[in-house]
């Protein structure tokens, strides 16, 4: 699309008519003086291009130049793929849309309807909410007349070339008034929610504040209001109780029943004293009644006493006499007795003395020989004792068995080795037949045969001496065996001490006879000394000699004292004593308890006789006291009072119904609680009255402050302060909704733009900073510069460079749209103001080359800036 | 003949908490003004006895400075003022009457006893005193039994409503229409029914002075009764108050619409002292309804006493609405976002249309500093 010629008239500034026409293919300068209406054109261009031509808005009105009435009316050819386009638009009065090209005319709706086609956005697209889908041609071409208007860099404070970029394309995608709107919503929530916590603040804050004061001054209302209504309850109800109250203390009703109940009372009273009275005198009769009945029972009793005891009496009185003479006789024959026994008793014990002197005469007598006896025994038993040592201390000691059978085997041992010795003996038979001295084994030998026996030393005078030795058959020789035999027999005899083995068994035999005559003395001694009971002697020689040394010193008796005495006569006597006494005995207790007897039955007999006499006599004293008067008078009085009797009870009878028809306690009870009732009331009406007071001056106090008024205006406003609080909420969620809704449209557009825009651009920017190569981040993000071999950071980036990426990025948009085969027209207004020559002339060179791709139309009051470059020139 | 002035229903002390606090206490120095303008009335008409049928007072308990100012109004006239309890300042021991008898001058009469007195020569009123805030029972049964010389002027006085218009049977404090003929009553004053109402030749709602919400729009008025023995009483309306509550329903489609109402309204009130409760509806342009709600705001509002307005207008966003906002970029985006949300007809729908509505007038904002 290329642009031809522009009209204008009564636009803005443009009360005239204005064309501007000439434009080339390539780049065209329209130069012009400042204030003569650059911005006005840009808007002209907007305006056909896009704003309907029927809209009547602010901004359709503001077309309109200042005070005029007039139609605002823009023109505009143009070139689209060969072919050449005319739209013409009429705003506010008589609003028109003209189109006119190589495929016909559009008029009104139509053309607006082909327009959008043509630009490539068509009607129900171009509004759709996803930005890549509605067309970018259609989004450059609108927005550019206004987007590629550059701002002076230092309105918006740019860091970075990102930064720069971003603000670039977000100028283009909305530009200012998306930063003024999003601005004003901020402003406006900022002051409802922190932006950050989405807490209520400001505005909102203070009318919850405000809720919470109405919440609370309306449940203090109630509160007061309800302690005024219950008080107004309460007097009415105090109000109430106390007439009631008093309408019962007045009750006439009331007083009528109380004068009944007492009259009642009286009566009832006066009928109990009636019956106590008649009780009383019931009782007095019946017990009258009762004594004399008692009277005559008694009588009755004694009479009857009186004759048992007659009778009683009558029968004792026969046979009295004749018990009475059993019972001495019984007496006297026991006297009698008792006597006897007595005598008999004296005899007995006569002799027992008797015989007792006498057993202790034959005592001291039999003790005295029994003594005489020890002593004689004492004399034996030393004799005894004296041979006892003789013969111990002569017998031999005796060899045991085991030596004297030794003995026995050695002797014989000897004896056979003189037998063996005797069989091969040698024998010399000893001739003397001078007086040379022969001596046999230095001993001066006699004639005769006599044997050798081994080494023998014959010694013949001093003419010789022969060795006999015994033949060595064995070693040894017989006469040594024997010799060997007779030392064994002989050191076994030594160490026994005794001579020979006869000799031992001789000391043995006398030994065994000492021995046998030992005991025999033993035996003696033992026989002497056996035990004498009678003297207090034990068995045993000691205790003999005991005995006798302590009796020493008492002389032996000197005569038999007792041998004379007749010790069975006295027995005999005595014995006789005894069954005599006991015969006595016998008789005196049959005697006894014949007596106990009689006695008893005596003594009976006089206790049954002394209480009848005492019965009858107390009986007759009785019945003489009391029939005095006369029985039959008594009769007569029981009589009269049995019938007084039954009259007084009848008269009780009747006393006892009348006090039952008024019961007493009941009445009394019923009339305290009756008066009870009234003293309560009484008081309960005197505290009323003290509440009644209270709650009067309670009301009083409250009544006039209105608190029912106050309530419903408390009530009210908190109604009210709650709807405007709830309003506020709304107004918050809805400007949240709005903010989050252009944050979102933000994000998406910077997101949908940024990286394809910073691509293109880059190619341009490497050639304004001649040898720099451009870093991206991983989100296309430009973040550096590299220049000269040395990365420069791309911060506070100066105006100049600002703005020259503000024009680039425009060419990136352009580029971008030529790429989708969509060219537009690249119109700048006032470009490069900043920029120093070295730049200026690569700028001026890459929009050269660009016009060779696109249109481009430089808007400028700067003629000189351009002057060098090859372009179509326009003048306004 | 008498000539009396009946009046009612002057709910003195009525707190009005909703509204602000200057049209507050506009409203409340309102009625007590009205007392004044009444005793203007009887100076000029030569009227010797008002009759007060009922709720004096807005409640049982108004403050002190309500009675008093009451009192002191009433004092300043030459009249007698015989007053009956109504439903909401009813009778009951040690309350507000109580207080009101202790404050009150010779020439103001509590009736809060169901006897006749005699007012004039001739001349007896009948109350009908509310004795309690509910009752079924008709309260001016006692008027047939209360007996008056022969010959005698009879007046009623009564507080209550003719016909249940809850039509439950359970209205309270019921008056039969027919009360005045069947008590022979030569006049019955009523009370209860804020506006003007003639119920029969002899039987009058006087309607409140001084008018005191949206409920009726009748203009405050008060009866002047000329009641002549044996003949209908002659019965006159009189206008006395000052404010005027209205409630319109407008159902708008285009800015016109809206300026058509004021115009109407205005032709047919005095705007400044009108109360207004409005009640919006209608889709609408966002453009209109922005211009409609700038033209409530800064305009119809400011013209009235009070403008209490239940805004539920649609916004229809038509092409140039959304156009004005942006016709591209960002700004389209976001608009169209909320178009489509508002018209989901989701939860967030109505939030959605208001926030259009704001970036519209915010988005026209920016633009007209952008001409700048």
């Amino acid at each position: 699309m290329k642009i031809r010629e522009i009209e204008i008239n009564n636009f803005r500034k443009f009360r005239q008519p204005k064309t501007i026409s000439g434009f080339s293919d390539g780049l065209n300068i329209v130069v012009e003086p400042n204030e003569t209406g650059k911005s006005t054109i840009l808007e002209a261009l907007r305006a056909a291009l896009f704003i309907r031509h029927s809209a009547k808005t602010e901004l359709t009105r503001s077309f309109c130049p200042t005070g005029d009435d007039v139609a605002p009316r823009v023109a505009l050819t143009f070139e689209i793929d060969g072919g050449i386009w005319r739209l013409e638009k009429q705003f506010l009065r008589s609003a028109a849309a003209k189109l006119s090209g190589p495929s016909g005319r559009f008029e009104s709706d139509a053309a607006e309807e082909r327009l959008q086609e043509m630009f490539g956005f068509e009607r129900g697209n171009n509004r759709g909410t996803d930005l890549e889908t509605r067309g970018p041609l259609g989004l450059l071409w609108v927005e550019q007349t206004s987007a590629l208007k550059i701002e002076a860099p230092s309105a918006r404070v740019c860091d970075t070339v990102r930064s720069a970029l971003e603000g670039e394309i977000g100028a283009i995608l909305g530009g200012r008034r998306f930063e003024a709107v999003r601005a004003a919503v901020e402003t406006a929530y900022a002051d409802l929610r922190t932006v950050k916590s989405g807490r209520s603040t400001g505005r909102l804050q203070n009318a919850e504040a405000r809720l919470a004061q109405a919440k609370a001054a309306r449940a203090s209302a109630e509160e007061q209001v309800q302690a005024y209504e219950s008080s107004l309850t309460e007097l009415e109800m105090a109000r109430t109780r106390k007439r009631l109250i008093e309408r019962d203390l007045a009750d006439p009703e009331q007083k009528t029943r109380r004068q009944q109940l007492q009259s009642d009372l009286r009566l009832g009273e006066d009928a109990a004293i009636k019956l106590t009275a008649a009780q009383a005198r019931h009782d007095e009769t019946r017990a009258k009644l009762t004594s004399l009945e008692g009277q005559l029972s008694r009588i009755a009793t004694a009479r009857t006493v009186q004759a048992t005891a007659g009778a009683v009496l009558a029968k004792f009185s026969e046979r009295n006499e004749e018990a009475e003479v059993a019972h001495e006789a019984a007496v006297a024959i026991e006297a009698e007795l008792r006597i006897a026994l007595a005598s008999a008793r004296a005899a007995r014990n006569k002799l027992d003395r008797s015989v007792r002197d006498a057993r202790t005469a034959l005592g001291v007598r039999t003790r005295a020989v029994a003594i005489n006896g020890a002593r004689t025994r004492l004399a034996e038993l030393e004799g005894l004792e004296a041979e006892l040592k003789t013969v111990e201390a002569e017998a031999p000691g005796a060899l045991d068995a085991d030596a004297i059978a030794e003995l026995e085997r050695l002797d014989r041992a000897v004896v056979a080795a003189r037998a063996i010795a005797s069989a091969n003996a040698v024998a010399v038979n000893v001739q003397i037949h001078d007086e040379t001295a022969i001596r046999i084994d230095g001993a001066p030998a006699g004639p005769g045969l006599r044997p050798l026996g081994g080494r023998t030393v014959i010694e013949i005078g001093r003419h010789a001496t022969l060795t006999l030795l015994p033949s060595a058959a064995d070693g040894v020789s017989a006469a040594a065996r024997e010799g060997a035999a007779e030392d064994a027999l002989a050191t076994t005899l030594a160490r026994h001490r005794v001579n020979s083995l006869a000799d031992a068994v001789s000391r043995n035999e006398l030994a065994r006879r000492a021995a046998d005559r030992v005991a025999g003395i033993r035996r003696q001694i033992t026989t002497l000394c056996v035990a004498e009971t009678t003297i207090g002697l034990d068995a045993g020689p000691a205790a003999l000699k005991l005995l006798v040394s302590s009796l020493s010193k008492v002389p032996p008796p000197e005569e038999d004292i007792a041998a004379s005495a007749d010790f069975a006569a006295l027995d005999a006597a005595l014995s006789a004593a005894i069954d005599a006494e006991q015969e006595t005995v016998g008789r005196h207790e049959v005697a006894t308890e014949a007596l106990r007897q009689s006695e008893t039955e005596t003594a009976e007999r006089r206790r049954k006789i002394a209480l009848a006499e005492r019965d009858l006599e107390t009986a007759s004293a009785q019945l003489e006291q009391m029939t005095a008067g006369g029985v039959e008078t008594l009769e007569t009085k029981v009589l009269n009072l049995r019938e007084e009797l039954q009259r007084r009870r009848n008269t009780l009878g009747e006393a006892n119904t009348a006090a039952t028809t008024f019961e007493v306690a009941v009445i009394r009870s019923r009339l305290e609680n009756m008066l009870r009732a009234d003293e309560k009331a009484r008081r309960e009406r005197e505290d009323l009255i003290a509440t009644i007071a209270g709650l009067e001056a309670t009301i009083q106090r409250l009544g006039p402050k209105g608190l029912p008024g106050v309530l419903a205006n408390a009530v009210e406003e908190e109604q009210a302060t709650a709807e405007g609080l709830q309003r506020l909420i709304e107004e918050a969620d809805m400007l949240a909704l709005l903010r989050n809704t252009l944050a979102k449209a933000a994000d998406d557009a910077s997101r949908t733009f940024l990286g394809p825009v910073t691509r293109r651009a880059a190619h341009y920017i490497s050639r304004i900073v001649p040898g720099s190569d451009l870093t991206f981040d991983e989100r296309l993000s430009l973040t550096s510069i590299t220049r000269g071999g040395l990365t420069e950071n791309t911060d506070n980036l100066s105006r100049g460079t600002q703005e020259q990426l503000a024009v680039l990025t425009r060419l990136a948009f352009a580029d971008l749209l030529l790429d989708r085969g969509s060219p537009v027209s690249l119109i700048l207004d006032d470009p490069l103001v900043y920029s120093d020559d070295a730049r200026l002339d690569a700028m001026t060179d890459i929009l050269t080359e660009a016009s060779a791709r696109v249109q481009v139309i430089l808007l400028t009051c700067r003629e000189r800036a351009f002057r060098h470059l090859d372009a179509r020139r326009i003048l306004l | 003949m008498i000539r009396i002035l009946h009046t009612a229903d002057w709910h003195l002390g009525k707190p009005f908490g909703r509204l602000p606090a200057d049209i507050r206490a506009a409203l409340t120095e309102a009625r007590f003004d009205a007392i004044d303008r009444l005793t203007g009335l009887t100076r000029h008409r030569r009227i010797d006895h008002v009759i007060v049928a009922g709720d004096m007072f807005d409640n049982t308990d108004p403050g002190d400075r309500v009675v008093i100012q009451a009192l002191a109004r009433m004092a300043a006239g030459t009249c007698h003022w015989w007053l009956i309890p109504g439903n909401h300042d009813h009778a009951r021991s040690d309350g507000l009457w109580a207080r009101f008898r202790r404050r009150a001058a010779g020439n103001v009469h509590v009736l809060d006893r169901p006897e006749p007195v005699e007012i004039e020569d001739g001349a007896w009123v009948l109350p009908a005193p509310v004795q309690f805030l509910r009752t079924t029972d008709d309260p001016t049964e006692a008027m047939s039994s209360m007996t008056t010389p022969p010959g005698a002027m009879r007046i009623g006085i009564a507080h209550g409503p003719i016909v249940d218009f809850a039509a439950r049977g359970e209205a309270n404090n019921l008056v039969p229409a027919d009360r005045a003929t069947r008590s022979g009553l030569d006049y019955l004053a009523l009370g209860d029914w804020h506006g003007y109402q003639l119920v029969n030749s002899r039987t009058a709602y006087s309607g409140t002075p001084e008018p005191d919400s949206f409920m009726r729009e009748d203009a405050g008025a008060v009866v002047v009764a000329e009641v002549r023995p044996g003949a209908e009483p002659l019965i006159e309306r009189v206008d006395i108050g000052r404010y005027r509550w209205l409630s319109r329903s407008w159902s708008l489609t285009k800015i016109a619409d809206y300026e058509h109402e004021v115009r109407t309204l205005a032709g047919s009130v005095e705007m400044t002292a009108a109360l207004l409760h409005l009640r919006l509806d209608g889709a609408v342009s966002l453009a209109d309804c922005a211009a409609i709600r700038a033209a409530l705001n800064d305009g119809l509002a400011h013209r009235l006493r009070w403008l209490s307005c239940d805004d539920k207008l649609m916004i229809t966003p038509t092409d140039d609405d959304i156009a004005s906002i942006d016709v591209q970029g960002m700004l389209a985006v976001a608009s169209s976002r909320l178009r489509d949300i508002a018209s989901s007809g989701g939860a967030q729908a109505e939030r959605a249309s208001r926030a259009l509505e704001r970036l519209y007038v915010e988005a026209l904002r920016a633009g007209s500093e952008d001409a700048r």
